[in-house]
């Protein structure tokens, strides 16, 4: 199995440039995600990878590509396009069966065609044909986002299973953060034709290298603070930092890392609204008694009643940045793009 | 810095650039549709003003202009009068028989224009003139507009008409109100093709003894091949067809919103005739009668007439086989020809693809007769020996008919999205494999079905089948022509009957064509 590593990377349609010296290194086996809002470059490098900017003799081309939309052949069977490209004497019933199992499908789906599967199905027949001639990397293309979110879900897991047991190589492009944090061994994330950051999940939602990319991979609250012996000064009273320099800065917290109680210690806060899921709900805060907006997530069961007043400490660490001017609190959200 | 950060939208639409092959092929499709349209205005360059004003601005030509006119204004209007009533009738209304009237309303179009006039005149000989022609025209075009407006009342929310009357209006205002706007496009969109149709109308026309600009055409090439006088009146003519193209181009844009959504999910609540249903289905009965009755009964009594007398069998099968084998040939041609054309427009969209829409957009407009004289002028002066050969007559074809062609070919294409081809390319296909194991397969039954178009169109096609068909050769349609001219209507009739059997399968596939586009 192969590596994967991309240096220097640019390109450019016309004079508009799409790709800026993009770096990345995807170790053998594993699952790369390259996240970005559409219009950062990733389809283009994708597209890149996949030879399809320039061709490549196709004996050389042990790239699997799975397009959005799955783009099975509408006109062959799922047997067929899983065997599709298999040379004719492996195109076997019990290899076809072996690689439907293999992304969690039903051997006698064989014989239906495309237009008689589930969208969840027809990724995974997509998935299976990809990964049939044994390719050294497969490159999927935002496979899951025409599914609505039930099967979603479902087809990320066993997509992510069939890799894994194929022990395949794979980068996987998204706009969703939740796919790229949960599925991937690696986040690369991208925004303007550059990559900003390639981290593991949890160090990109942790530490990203800069509050765009902490707005973009999840909820954050950003606050200004005064650095100091590797405490921060802030409205929320004085917090553990990393990264920092002594000095002006901002700090990043995630919402679930306030942590609310009706009393004892902490800031005074009231309680503004509180969206509930269910699961877990978001309290908007506003600090007493200066008025700064802060968002906060807690357990369902957990969730305080709008307008009254609680008291708010800092679970963990803060995340400090360099201040840049006078910046004032935020909140930042990852606002989900249309589908491109 | 946002600012000029690239749009995703156009990048991910940009068309690779198209192979030099299929760039050649594209120009030289091109350059093909546009030979009549350069032919004429070549010739009216070289005739130069003072001669092309002598014989443009002369008292037949404003008879032809006035005659032309006329008759494309009452068609039109009979037309649209005709197919909107009808199809509010069977889409809206309570109509008893609705399946079998939206059979009967489009039938008329299997039976030839040409035919249709052979039925009438051949039992009717006073019917010509001015009245005959209209009555004919009419019988034989109102399905061009009934189909578009059966399609867009279809796609019309009846959920629209149901607000008019929970907000007082009645039946009458509700559709003056709020259908008939909806229907504009359509109409006009119909009243338009009728028009052209009527422009490249010859046979039906040159039967009735009425004269329009392409029956002085073709009585000025067969009485003197006086090629100057004929090109300044097709000169005219095209620049009439152009106008109808110019005003179906700044309607095109509007067309899209008669088309909202795919379909009502509604059930239509349809008005109820009651005492009506009678004198309206006396009404339609006589229109049924009038356009299939009266043609389709006149051949069966001329055919038990020529029976009596004895069919030319050799002839008859002779001409069928001929008819047949130019339909097979400018089939595959034309769908050869199409194939970069559609290709080009799918695939790579950009300046060539455009220009090439465009030009095989005009040629569709053009008269048969007009393509047909520039192909014989062209050949007597630059390439004597093509003059009267089988290659010209299906180039003849190809132009006339590589519209019809492109559009089913293009919807073909449409379903063999790029993206299939990536993916074989991924799987280890090369080029060759791809093309024959998705494109191909993907493709073949667009293919097919637009080869079955053109076929069935050259084997009823009659005006540029007798310019160009070279001397002794025997088509149905010839043969049909100078038996009927000579009026021997019973030796007339087999050939009309068999043109009708052809068309009819045309009209099928022409039909589910427009449902499927407007519907």
């Amino acid at each position: 199995m192969t590596a994967l590593t991309l240096t220097g990377v640019t390109k450019a349609f016309g004079s508009t440039p799409v790709l800026q010296g993009v770096d990345l290194h995807v170790p053998a086996r594993t699952l790369t995600a390259v996240l970005g809002p559409s219009g950062c470059g990733k389809t283009t490098l994708l597209r890149l990878v996949a030879g399809q900017g320039r061709p490549r003799p196709p004996q050389h081309r042990r790239v699997g590509y799975v397009p959005q939309e799955g783009a099975l052949f509408p006109h062959l069977s799922v047997a067929a396009n899983v065997g599709f490209g298999l040379p004719r004497r492996a195109r076997t019933a019990a290899t076809v069966a072996s690689f439907l199992e293999l992304v969690g499908l039903e051997p006698a789906l064989g014989p239906r065609h495309p237009h008689e599967l589930s969208g969840g199905q027809q990724q995974r027949v997509a998935l299976a044909r990809a990964l049939a001639p044994r390719p050294s990397i497969v490159l999927l293309d935002e496979p899951f986002s025409s599914l609505d979110a039930g099967l979603r879900e479902s087809t990320r897991r066993a997509v992510a299973e069939a890799l894994t047991a194929a022990e395949t190589t794979a980068v996987l492009v998204t706009h969703d953060q939740a796919e790229a944090l949960s599925m991937a061994d690696q986040v690369a994330v991208m925004r303007q034709g550059r990559l900003v950051q390639l981290d593991a999940p949890e160090t990109v939602y942790r530490s990203p290298s800069d509050a765009g990319v902490a707005g973009f991979v999840g909820e954050a609250v950003l606050l200004p603070a005064a650095i100091a012996g590797g405490y921060a000064r802030c409205e929320l009273g004085s917090l553990a930092v990393r990264g920092a320099v002594d000095g002006p800065a901002r700090i990043l917290l995630r919402p679930e890392q306030l942590v609310l109680s009706p009393d004892g210690a902490g800031v005074r806060a009231r309680v503004r609204d509180v969206s509930y899921f269910g699961h877990d709900a978001a309290v908007r805060l506003e600090l007493l008694p200066g008025g700064t907006e802060v968002l906060a997530r807690v357990a369902g069961h957990d969730r305080p009643e709008p307008g009254s007043e609680v008291h708010l400490t800092v679970a963990g660490e803060a995340l400090a940045y360099p201040a840049t001017g006078d910046a004032p609190a935020t909140i930042l959200r990852p606002e989900i793009p249309a589908t491109p | 810095m946002v600012a000029t950060a690239p749009s995703p939208a156009p990048v991910r639409r940009r068309s690779p650039r198209p192979p030099v092959l299929l760039v050649v092929a594209g120009a030289v499709v091109a350059l093909l549709t546009l030979v009549p349209l350069g032919f004429v205005a070549y010739e009216a360059v070289q005739t130069g003003w003072a001669e092309g004003s002598r014989l443009v601005f002369r008292d037949r030509t404003a008879e032809l202009l006035w005659n032309t006119t006329r008759l494309t204004a009452g068609c039109v209007a009979l037309c649209v009068a005709i197919g909107t009533a009808a199809a509010w009738l069977v889409e809206r209304s309570d109509l008893p028989g609705r399946r079998l009237w939206t059979v009967l309303l489009v039938a008329p179009l299997a039976v030839p224009s040409f035919v249709n006039a052979f039925g009438w005149v051949s039992i009717a000989p006073r019917l010509d003139g001015y009245t005959g022609a209209l009555l004919i025209t009419t019988l034989s075009y109102f399905p061009l507009v009934y189909l578009p407006a059966t399609a867009a009342l279809r796609g019309l929310d009846p959920g629209l008409e149901e607000t008019a009357y929970a907000l007082g209006l009645g039946r009458f205002a509700t559709f003056g109100r709020v259908v008939l706007p909806q229907l504009r496009p359509a109409l006009l969109g119909g009243g338009l093709l009728v028009a052209l149709h009527l422009l490249a109308e010859f046979g039906a026309l040159a039967l009735l003894r009425y004269p329009t600009f392409t029956t002085a055409i073709y009585d000025q090439y067969q009485s003197s091949f006086n090629s100057a006088a004929a090109t300044m009146l097709a000169g005219v003519l095209v620049l009439l067809c152009l106008g109808l193209l110019l005003a179906e181009l700044g309607l095109r844009g509007r067309a899209r919103y008669a088309r909202l959504g795919g379909g009502a999910p509604r059930a239509v609540t349809r008005a109820r005739l009651g005492r009506a249903t009678a004198p309206v289905l006396l009404g339609l009965a006589g229109l049924t009668a009038l356009a299939l009755g009266v043609p389709l009964g006149s051949l069966v009594r001329w055919l038990v007439a020529g029976s009596s007398t004895g069919i030319d069998t050799a002839t008859l099968l002779q001409a069928t086989g001929t008819s047949l084998g130019f339909g097979a040939v400018a089939a595959g041609v034309t769908v050869l020809l199409a194939v970069p054309a559609a290709w080009l427009a799918v695939r790579h969209r950009g300046r060539l693809s455009s220009m090439l829409e465009r030009s095989t957009y005009v040629s569709s407009a053009l008269p048969g007769i007009v393509v047909a004289l520039a192909l014989v002028t062209i050949a007597i002066r630059a390439a004597k020996p093509l003059y009267q050969t089988v290659p010209l007559l299906i180039a003849g074809y190809a132009i006339l008919f590589l519209p019809r062609a492109v559009v089913t070919v293009r919807a073909a294409l449409a379903q063999a999205p790029p993206v299939l081809d990536h993916v074989a390319r991924s799987l280890g296909l090369g080029t060759v494999g791809t093309l024959r194991r998705v494109t191909l397969p993907l493709i073949a039954p667009g293919l097919g079905a637009g080869a079955a178009l053109v076929f069935l169109a050259v084997v009823t096609e009659l005006t540029a089948t007798l310019l160009l068909s070279p001397l002794g050769t025997r088509t149905l349609a010839t043969e049909f022509w100078n038996q009927s001219n000579s009026l021997a209507y019973g030796a007339a009739a087999p050939y009309a009957a068999l043109l009708v059997l052809l068309s009819a399968p045309a009209t099928y596939l022409l039909t589910r064509q427009a449902r499927r586009a407007t519907g």
